[in-house]
Parts: C-alpha cells; sequence; structure tokens
C-alpha cells in the first residue's frame, strides 16, 4: 500500500513537471497562481466548508482566471477578480448541493457547567461560529472572511472588495454584533452566566 | 440602579462600537454594578472567542501540490478540442454556406445590385448624357404604350435622384414619335446602341458657333437687252 502511494505520488510530481509555461504570459500566470491560491482556496473553504469542494473551486477559479488572463496582468486587479469569482462559484456549488448542515449540541452533558472562555475554546462553539456565519448576508459574510486572513489588514480588504476602509469597517462591526446577538444564548448558560 | 439602559450598550461596548460618551457612562456604571460588569465581561469573552473561530476557519492550508494540480488542468483543457463533436456539423455547415456566398457574389458583385438595365445609375447616365436638346417626351399622349411608360417613369424616377443628387429634365415627344423613342430608350438602356454616338461632337458645335457666317451676295438675272426702258414706250 506504502509503495503504491508512493508510485501515484511520483506519477503525479512527473505529470505536474511536464507542464511548461513557456510564454511571458503564462509565466506571469504562473506567478499570480503562486500568490493567490492560498487566498483562493480559503475563500472557497469559508463557504463550503469541505477540502476536496474546495480544491475543485478552486481550480475551476484559477482555470477560468486563465482565459481572462489578458486583462488581469495586473496583481491587485487579479486577486480581487478571482476573490470575487470564487466567492460566486462556491456560492453556486453549495447551493447546487443542498445541504444544510445540522448540528445538535451533545445531549446529557454530565458535571459542572463550563466557564465562559472553556465554551468559547471548544470545538462546538467552533461549529456554532461557523453555522452562525454561514447565515450572515454574502455582504458581511465575505467581508468577515477576508478580514479573518492572516496577513489581511482592512486596506488589503478594501482593496479585495473594491469598496472603502470605512464600509469595511461598518461591514465588520455590523458581522460582528449579529453573530454576537445569535451566539449569546451559549454564553448564558455557562458557570458565570 | 437602571441595568436595563445599559444592557442594550454591552454588544456595541464589547466590539468597540459605543460613542465615546456612552463609553464612558457604561465604564462609571459597571465600577459600580457587579452585574453588570459580570455581563460585560461575558460579551468581551464572546466575541474574543468568535475572533478566536473565524481566525481558525479562516486560515485553512493549502492541499500540498495544489498549483501543480491546477496546471495540469490548465495543460488538459488547452489540449481540448475548443469545440464539443456535436458542435461541428452546424458549425462547417454554417462556413460552407458563406464560403458559397462569397463564391457567388464575390467576384461579381454587381450580382446584388440586380441586371444593368434597372440599374438607376446607368439609366440616370444614359438620360443625362444621351439625351439630345429640345427633345420632348409627354408620356400622357400615348396609350398603348401604358407598359412602357410605367416602367420608363419608374426608371426616371429612380434617375432622379441620380448619382449627382440633381434632377434629370422630362422629355416630350410627340404622340406618333412615340413608340420609335420607347425603343430607342431601351436600345440605349440595354446597351445595343451608344447614346453617346448619337450626339453632335461638341467640338464641332463649339467651333461651329465661332466660325463667321459667310454672306454671299445675291446674284440677280441680268434683265433682256433687248427690253426697252419703260420711258421710251410712251414716245418721248
Amino acid at each position: 500500500m506504502l509503495v503504491e502511494l508512493q508510485v501515484d505520488m511520483l506519477v503525479e510530481t512527473l505529470a505536474e513537471a511536464a507542464v511548461i509555461f513557456d510564454s511571458s504570459i503564462e509565466r506571469d500566470f504562473e506567478q499570480r497562481l503562486a500568490d493567490s491560491s492560498r487566498l483562493v482556496f480559503r475563500v472557497a473553504f469559508g463557504v463550503l466548508r469541505n477540502a476536496a469542494d474546495a480544491e475543485d473551486v478552486a481550480q475551476e477559479a484559477f482555470v477560468k482566471a486563465y482565459r481572462h488572463f489578458h486583462r488581469l496582468r495586473e496583481p491587485l486587479r487579479f486577486r480581487a477578480w478571482i476573490v470575487r469569482v470564487t466567492w460566486r462559484l462556491a456560492m453556486d456549488r453549495l447551493r447546487a448541493r443542498g445541504r444544510r448542515e445540522r448540528y445538535e449540541l451533545e445531549a446529557g452533558r454530565t458535571g459542572p457547567a463550563p466557564t465562559a472562555e472553556e465554551v468559547a475554546t471548544s470545538r462546538e462553539f467552533q461549529k456554532h461560529v461557523e453555522r452562525a456565519i454561514d447565515n450572515l448576508p454574502e455582504k458581511l459574510r465575505l467581508t468577515l472572511l477576508l478580514a479573518a486572513i492572516e496577513g489581511h489588514d482592512m486596506a488589503e480588504t478594501a482593496a479585495l472588495l473594491g469598496v472603502p476602509e470605512g464600509t469595511v469597517r461598518s461591514r465588520l462591526h455590523l458581522a460582528r454584533k449579529r453573530l454576537a446577538k445569535r451566539l449569546k444564548w451559549i454564553a448564558s448558560g455557562t458557570k458565570n452566566g | 440602579m437602571d441595568c436595563k439602559r445599559y444592557e442594550k450598550w454591552l454588544t456595541n461596548a464589547a466590539i468597540e462600537a459605543l460613542d465615546p460618551q456612552r463609553q464612558r457612562e457604561l465604564e462609571a456604571h459597571v465600577t459600580v454594578c457587579r452585574k453588570c460588569r459580570a455581563q460585560l465581561e461575558r460579551e468581551r469573552t464572546l466575541l474574543r472567542g468568535i475572533d478566536s473561530a473565524l481566525v481558525q476557519s479562516a486560515n485553512v492550508e493549502l492541499p500540498a501540490r495544489f498549483a501543480g494540480r491546477v496546471k495540469v488542468r490548465l495543460a488538459e483543457e488547452r489540449a481540448a478540442p475548443w469545440l464539443p463533436a456535436h458542435a461541428w456539423v452546424p458549425v462547417t455547415a454554417g462556413a460552407l454556406a458563406l464560403a458559397l456566398l462569397l463564391a457567388w457574389f464575390g467576384p461579381h458583385p454587381a450580382r446584388l445590385r440586380g441586371p444593368a438595365s434597372k440599374r438607376p445609375e446607368a439609366r440616370e447616365m444614359a438620360l443625362v448624357k444621351n439625351q439630345p436638346p429640345g427633345v420632348r417626351v409627354q408620356k400622357s399622349e400615348v396609350r398603348n404604350q401604358k407598359s412602357e411608360v410605367e416602367r420608363l417613369h419608374a426608371g426616371m424616377r429612380s434617375a432622379h435622384h441620380g448619382q449627382h443628387g440633381h434632377a434629370v429634365p422630362k422629355v416630350l415627344v410627340d404622340k406618333n414619335q412615340w413608340a420609335a423613342v420607347v425603343q430607342l430608350y431601351n436600345a440605349i438602356w440595354s446597351g445595343r446602341v451608344d447614346g453617346a454616338s448619337l450626339l453632335a461632337k461638341p467640338d464641332d458645335d463649339a467651333s461651329a458657333a465661332l466660325k463667321p457666317m459667310e454672306i454671299k451676295p445675291l446674284e440677280v438675272t441680268k434683265l433682256d437687252a433687248e427690253l426697252r426702258p419703260l420711258d421710251q414706250e410712251s414716245g418721248q
């Protein structure tokens, strides 16, 4: 089994190496691919919460970007464009999937009530937050996601969205307020609640 | 203490979106109110938890060799035919139809404009160039040539707004000469007769106009010498 896996990985690596970008436009594209892969994958994952689906959507976004690359050679323009396209592709995939994740609290909890800190750091809480984020309006959700990606400050988020920094700030305030309101019931069940 | 008033401000205070005046009021209140202080602390803990969960959710690691797989997919895309197999039939049929149209009309653009005899500019040129001065054609005087008149009128209407945009004068002929004129007109239109050759050369006209008139003296026949003058017959 281990040997088979190694052979598969070798074949895949060789196939990838055989693809050569041999013109300046294609070298530019390869650079954009290297710079933006993480961002694109994280945007897709932020919607789909599934690595396989997120990778498929991310690949599709780059294929679309390649077709339109003659208009997108400037780096910031490329990043803003591919974020928008990835978001739309991911939302379309989510709607087509039609899956509604239902999360239920663990039943039959015993022992002392947890503290607010314990709740806020639990895996359960993580899922509650993700569910609450998924129910936000699209504009707030995308703004929250982009602002939370490491390395993104207010200016970078505003540039990717194509809106002023003030708009980003107000969207973030509104999004966090809605999340707090939605999740307040969790904090009320804690030891110090 | 009026805690209800301050409860509404707690969430905004936790996300640091409370205006400065209210922020000061709330801070003063929580100093003395343990219940509101605990509530504010819970709100802040909740927001910290939300931010932490958000960052954790947003910063997943990129799968290994992701860029390589994208390049392979792009190479497959480039190698694939740009049209699916089932689309080739209508596309080929359309291209053939276009090629046939171009082959038919390309070298002979006049085909698109119709036969020479019906082209308005040919008729207009024949009328303008070849019309002898002083000839007038009146259509209303000919009854048995009605179809010819209608065709002529249609031609003259189209020729009326001819190449240079100016009006072509109407031609009037005597009714006995109508048939002959129509035949001549058709012959000129169809190109069987060169209308220009029917006209006098302009050079001859110009030179004739400039030539001085030759006036010859009047020749008077001499009277018979034997005839006597009138006053000799009277005997004087």
